[in-house]
């Protein structure tokens, strides 16, 4: 393994970052599963690639860009759908089609050939520099110790939001920052699977975790350790097959979800 | 004098330009247990969540345990409300055990510190064994029958020691042995001094039990206290002229006592 890594020096920087975004990915889909947030992850999903098009035209960094054009944009819906009164699903809705249309309009604008645009749309977790990794390591480490402070909070705020504030936690402020925090675990999940499909990685681990899982701190472990399996399992059949590595790790995601469905430990109906 | 552990005095609520409730004025003291009767849409679980601090008032006042809280909840007098909300809302399919949803009232108060002192376990463990839940302690909440998850949801209520329980219909879900078991809860409850405001609709079993009812269609129409029964006039100003008001019971509140009457 050490001599592969030696030998493929971008293959180390590849599992780094799989790594980081698999442990925030996997840790958010928790939040996504218990706050009902998975159009949420799909719609930023899409509406980062605005923010992509804007690090293509002004010349930065498309994944900083990204991240803060999808901050903007989920801070957005949350004032939309809490000051319109309207169902969160529509305000999403309405903002990633505007902001997936502002990024299509900004790349036919810009004159010169479109940068790497398939690595954006499917991902291109191979392809991670030195640049990246500084980038997505420190913001993975700090979505992870948001998520390890607010787990509590965010668990009892899903689990009844009246009963959340009659507690004294200001649910408002832990829903925005639920938002910001999936906001960012979803443009670095782009990074490893691409727009189209980081929603997978924000969905998938918890809802295989969740069929065996009865408390919300057995759900969290599982689910990392779900979305860790995934993304290695993902990246070494990738290596050992020549396949695309954001379809592969999107693929073994799906087929642990399928093998959970025979699981019947916690297969809990709704009365 | 014993101050009220609840006051309420002319609460007006307004939301999407509607009025909801106007000229609400209540009164309830330690150990004393209120009903809150009337049709749907009458302002009942709109009453209950302006008591609890979930929906701004639009004027009046509301004090709890002598403290004004009509525009500012000190975290200290807003920890002495247990609020059970009504079933439905609550999701059957979190992933959580009936001692879990006790102890998130507990956790809820320090987020911080997600870990349980062995006090606060054995005070978990207590409340699910005063609803009569031990057994299903580590049962997933969502395998427990609706009656079973309404007592977890009271248990839970009552593990930070509330001075003030709020009950938006906590009936739901139960049968008659439950029931019966929810009122001796109660009645213990408010003899340990616990004050307890609950939304109903069944006006004969409700009335039966409580020190107070109050009949609310916007404002109230009635207010009684334990023998003196609701006149005829305004259960009909409440439902419609189309009811019949049968009493099975004598201890009933809100009941004319017609023994006999036809169907």
């Amino acid at each position: 393994m050490i001599a592969l890594f030696q030998t493929y020096p971008f293959l180390l920087d590849a599992v780094i970052a799989g790594l980081v975004v698999a442990l925030v990915t996997g840790a958010f889909s928790v939040i996504v599963l218990l706050q009902r947030l998975a159009f949420m992850g799909v719609g930023i999903g899409h509406a980062a690639f605005g923010g992509v098009a804007i690090g293509w035209v002004a010349g930065i960094s498309p994944l900083g860009s990204a991240m803060l054009f999808a901050m903007g944009v989920a801070t957005a819906i949350h004032w939309a759908a809490t000051r319109g009164r309207l169902p969160d699903d529509s305000v999403i809705g309405i903002f990633f089609s505007a902001a997936m249309a502002f990024g299509v309009l900004l790349v036919g604008l810009y004159p010169a050939p479109t940068p790497d645009l398939m690595g954006f749309l499917f991902g291109d977790l191979l392809a991670v520099t030195h640049a990246d990794l500084e980038l997505l390591v420190p913001a993975g480490v700090g979505l992870l110790i948001l998520a390890g402070v607010l787990f509590e909070s965010w668990t009892i705020m899903s689990f009844h939001e009246d009963l959340a504030r009659t507690a004294g936690l200001a649910t408002g402020r832990l829903k925005l920052l639920a938002l910001l925090g999936l906001a960012m675990a979803t443009v670095l999940a782009i990074k490893m699977v691409g727009v189209v499909l980081a929603s997978a990685l924000l969905i998938a681990p918890a809802a295989t975790a969740r069929r065996w899982s009865h408390r919300p701190f057995v759900l969290l472990l599982s689910s990392l350790g779900v979305a860790v399996t995934g993304t290695l399992g993902g990246i070494a059949l990738a290596w050992r097959f020549d396949w695309p590595v954001g379809a592969t790790i999107v693929l073994v995601l799906t087929t642990l979800f399928l093998a959970s469905l025979a699981f019947k430990g916690s297969a809990i109906a709704a009365r | 004098m014993n101050e009220p552990i609840l006051r309420i005095d002319d609460l007006s609520v307004h939301l999407g330009g509607q009025t909801i409730l106007e000229g609400v004025d209540l009164a309830l003291s330690r150990g004393e247990f209120l009903g809150i009767v009337g049709p749907n849409g009458g302002g009942k679980t709109t009453l209950i969540r302006a008591i609890a601090g979930l929906i701004p008032i639009t004027s009046g006042a509301i004090s709890i345990e002598g403290h004004n809280v009509t525009r500012r909840r000190p975290p200290k007098v807003q920890r002495r409300i247990g609020y059970v909300p009504q079933r439905l809302s609550i999701d059957p399919t979190f992933p959580a055990r009936a001692i879990d949803v006790v102890a998130m009232g507990l956790r809820a108060m320090h987020p911080l510190r997600p870990w349980l002192s062995p006090q606060e376990k054995e005070r978990a463990a207590t409340c699910l064994d005063r609803v009569e839940m031990a057994p299903f302690a580590y049962t997933p909440f969502g395998a427990l029958s609706g009656g079973q998850q309404q007592r977890v949801m009271i248990a839970r209520a009552l593990v930070n020691q509330p001075a003030l329980l709020l009950l938006d219909e906590p009936e739901t879900g139960m049968d008659l042995s439950g029931q019966e078991r929810f009122y001796r809860l109660t009645a213990s409850l408010a003899h340990e001094g616990v004050g307890i405001v609950m939304v109903g609709h069944d006006i004969g079993v409700i009335s039966a039990r409580v020190d107070q009812i109050a009949c609310l269609r916007r404002r109230i129409h009635y207010h009684g206290h334990r023998g003196s029964p609701i006149p005829e006039a305004v259960m009909r100003d409440l439902y419609g002229d189309h009811i019949q008001i049968i009493a099975h019971d004598d201890r009933c509140i809100g009941c004319t006592h017609s023994h006999g009457a036809a169907p």
